[in-house]
């Protein structure tokens, strides 16, 4: 597969994924290689500003600990909690454009992890069984909640099968409200 | 005809009556309408043509695929705000949620003030807003298409007395689905993907996609020929040329994308307006943690929306957002991360969006794309402030325990006496995360071409044969969703060029 980022970048990539990534006790799908991949692949879809202002952010977040904290190993060589520690200076940091950075590179990795099976069902997230419930697939369809639907029809919502447009009086200022 | 990408091999050149650049919401309506009476028209869309079937309902696929720069187009300033668009045949309306509002009227009333178009009114505009709805079904959702979300957002703003109305969206049958921003896998939202192409396509209409338009030619001030380059969909590089002569031409790549072009292409520079006035409908979202599942994300992506403050310019709505995009939008990483989005059941998503009161600009890069500038006021900062206020005020009324925030060092509060701390914070604009997916004003109508690039029929002031009919021709904030007012000025633009086809088609 063709990579979109340098062997280099990969390595701070891959160093950020293992800060970045959430695991718990009990709950660590190894997930860090679809990560990785994603965080490629997104880049190559980036405008050419950003094709040069993600590396250049993530060699500023990798030799920022020798610069800014006189350390002697860059951030791709630090331990996992120091490198944590480092990190969070980053999302609390004064200086917004650390932020946005730590910003940019939370959207290069968490997107795999949160579109894994194994994590969306962890966090109760099953679209599938959804996505069959409401469009009848091997049953009769359902309504997307319940609750919500028997609410709705109470409030008269099936009634009215093309609600009107609400019309000027909407928009005018001086409207009471209801 | 859609003729993808790869099926080209080898250089191009076609005629045309009419060449569109783009197939989204102004592009794709115009060309249809165009089509269907007649007119030989060819659809030139830089993104790729993918149908329901390749729909993912999981960003890591959709967004590469759907997505302007895979959903990274950030505008500059404090804040960077986050900026996404659809790229694809049938543009933003395949990803986008689907609400369809008319042009308020306090809106074209300002256009008429301000912009000399006098001819926008309700009234005459009523005809275009009706064939729109019809052609792309726009209609209230059922009960059963609306989740527990929306049940808990229509009887909180009941309890305060706030004016909420049920979306209109474009939709046949929605079943609550919740995949509208990622393409509606069932093809219930009514896109211009599914409606107005295949009746362009129809009536022979010819659709290149992974085709970028480059730069457009003109010859005694008209515009004459497009050239476009056809793209490898993978690597975005150039693999053939595409040239398209055509005796009108009608730019809809966006409010970013067109003024570019023109940019480029030296074109329309008299006004001075080409690339300013950009106005972006600036966003922040708050995330209300309950003590029941919500599990919001089951049932429709947006059934209402809050018209309480639309006055004071904001519109407040609940929006479906995947998992991956809400722990985006949240300063946690790690485990603090998981341990958050353990409660997603629990969570509702609610956003604002703020009347622009400032404008921007967009700058076209050395290297030949649009850079967007936006410095937000301080009218809009305190609005951005207060809308989240709301927000939680309408999270905790709704039963919110938590509301997460979308400020740097003001994170979450846990009740409603806590929403002064919101105004008490002193929070500067670097410390807002601010998002949008609106973008309107960059060449601007109006009756002076002095202050406006096109009129009122979308028509250049300076090029004559040049239509502009994306949102970039919206002159002021919309403070409503735009689809709709794309498409009716399109359609409106489209039965000017019908009803002088002589002059222009002849």
């Amino acid at each position: 597969m063709a990579q979109n980022l340098s062997p280099r970048v990969r390595r701070i990539v891959r160093a950020l994924i293992e800060v970045v990534k959430p695991r718990k006790p009990g709950f660590d799908p190894p997930v860090e290689e679809e990560m990785l991949e994603f965080a490629d692949t997104f880049y190559g879809y980036f405008p050419w500003h950003m094709k040069v202002g993600l590396p250049l952010g993530l060699y500023l977040l990798e030799f920022g600990p020798l610069i800014f904290q006189g350390s002697l190993l860059p951030f791709s060589r630090m331990k996992l909690e120091n490198r944590d520690r480092y990190l969070q200076g980053w999302v609390d940091s004064k200086i917004g454009l650390r932020r946005d950075l730590v910003k940019g590179m939370k959207a290069l990795c968490l997107p795999a992890y949160y579109s894994n099976p194994e994590v969306m069902a962890h966090i109760g997230f099953d679209l599938e069984a959804h996505l069959r419930k409401v469009n009848g697939v091997g049953q009769p369809s359902e309504p997307a909640s319940a609750e919500a639907c028997a609410f709705f029809r109470k409030q008269g919502y099936d009634q009215n099968p093309r609600i009107p447009y609400p019309g000027r009086d909407a928009f005018k200022p001086g409207r009471q409200a209801r | 005809m859609i003729t993808i990408g790869e099926q080209v091999t080898r250089d191009i050149q076609e005629t045309a009556e009419v060449c569109v650049i783009g197939s989204g919401a102004g592009g794709g309506s115009l060309a249809a309408e165009l089509a269907e009476a007649g007119v030989e028209v060819v659809i030139l869309e830089e993104g790729g043509y993918y149908t329901s079937k390749e729909f993912s309902p999981h960003p890591h696929k959709a967004i590469p695929q759907l997505y302007r720069d895979a959903g990274s187009s950030t505008i500059l300033g404090t804040p960077a705000i986050i900026f996404s668009e659809g790229r694809c045949v049938g543009g933003s309306t395949v990803i986008n949620g689907g609400m369809c509002w008319r042009t308020p009227e306090r809106v074209l009333h300002r256009w008429r003030r301000e912009f000399g178009l006098e001819e926008m009114t309700p009234e005459n505009l009523e005809p275009f807003f009706a064939k729109v709805e019809e052609r792309i079904n726009v209609a209230p959702q059922s009960p059963e298409s609306l989740g527990k979300g929306d049940m808990l957002f229509k009887q909180a703003a009941d309890k305060l007395h706030w004016l909420i109305h049920p979306n209109r969206r474009n939709q046949k049958d929605c079943t609550g689905e919740d995949a509208c921003v990622f393409g509606c896998p069932t093809d219930r939202k009514q896109s211009v993907l599914i409606t107005y192409i295949p009746r362009a396509m129809a009536q022979g209409a010819r659709l290149y996609a992974d085709t970028r338009a480059v730069k457009i030619k003109a010859q005694n001030g008209r515009a004459t020929e497009v050239v476009a380059q056809v793209l490898d969909r993978q690597t975005r590089k150039k693999r053939h040329t595409l040239t398209v002569k055509a005796k009108v031409i009608v730019l809809a790549g966006g409010a970013l994308q067109t003024p570019c072009l023109l940019m480029g292409s030296g074109l329309a520079k008299k006004s001075g307006q080409v690339g300013k006035n950009f106005l972006c409908h600036p966003n922040v979202k708050v995330v209300g943690i309950f003590e029941d599942e919500v599990r919001y994300w089951a049932g429709v992506h947006q059934g209402h929306q809050v018209h309480e403050f639309l006055e004071e310019g904001i519109l407040m709505a609940i929006g479906g957002v995947h998992p991956a995009l809400a722990a985006l939008g949240l300063p946690q990483y790690g485990r603090r991360s998981l341990e958050l989005m353990e409660q997603w059941n629990h969570m509702l998503v609610a956003g604002a969006l703020v009347d622009d009161t400032t404008t921007g600009k967009i700058v076209r890069a050395p290297w030949g794309q649009p850079l967007a500038f936006y410095q937000v006021d301080h009218v809009e900062h305190e609005r951005l402030i207060r809308a989240a206020a709301l927000l939680c005020e309408l999270l905790f009324t709704a039963g919110a325990k938590k509301c997460l925030l979308p400020f740097t060092y003001l994170q979450e509060i846990s009740g409603m006496d806590e929403i002064p701390k919101i105004y008490e914070a002193g929070i500067k604009l670097s410390e807002i995360e601010v998002l949008t997916v609106h973008a309107f004003g960059t060449t601007r109508m109006g009756r002076d071409p002095r202050r406006a690039v096109v009129n009122g029929f979308g028509e250049c002031h300076e090029v004559k044969n040049l239509f502009i009919t994306d949102g970039g021709i919206i002159p002021t904030s919309l403070g409503v969703n735009p689809q709709e007012t794309i498409m009716a000025l399109a359609t409106r633009a489209g039965q000017y060029l019908l009803e002088n086809r002589a002059r222009y088609l002849g």
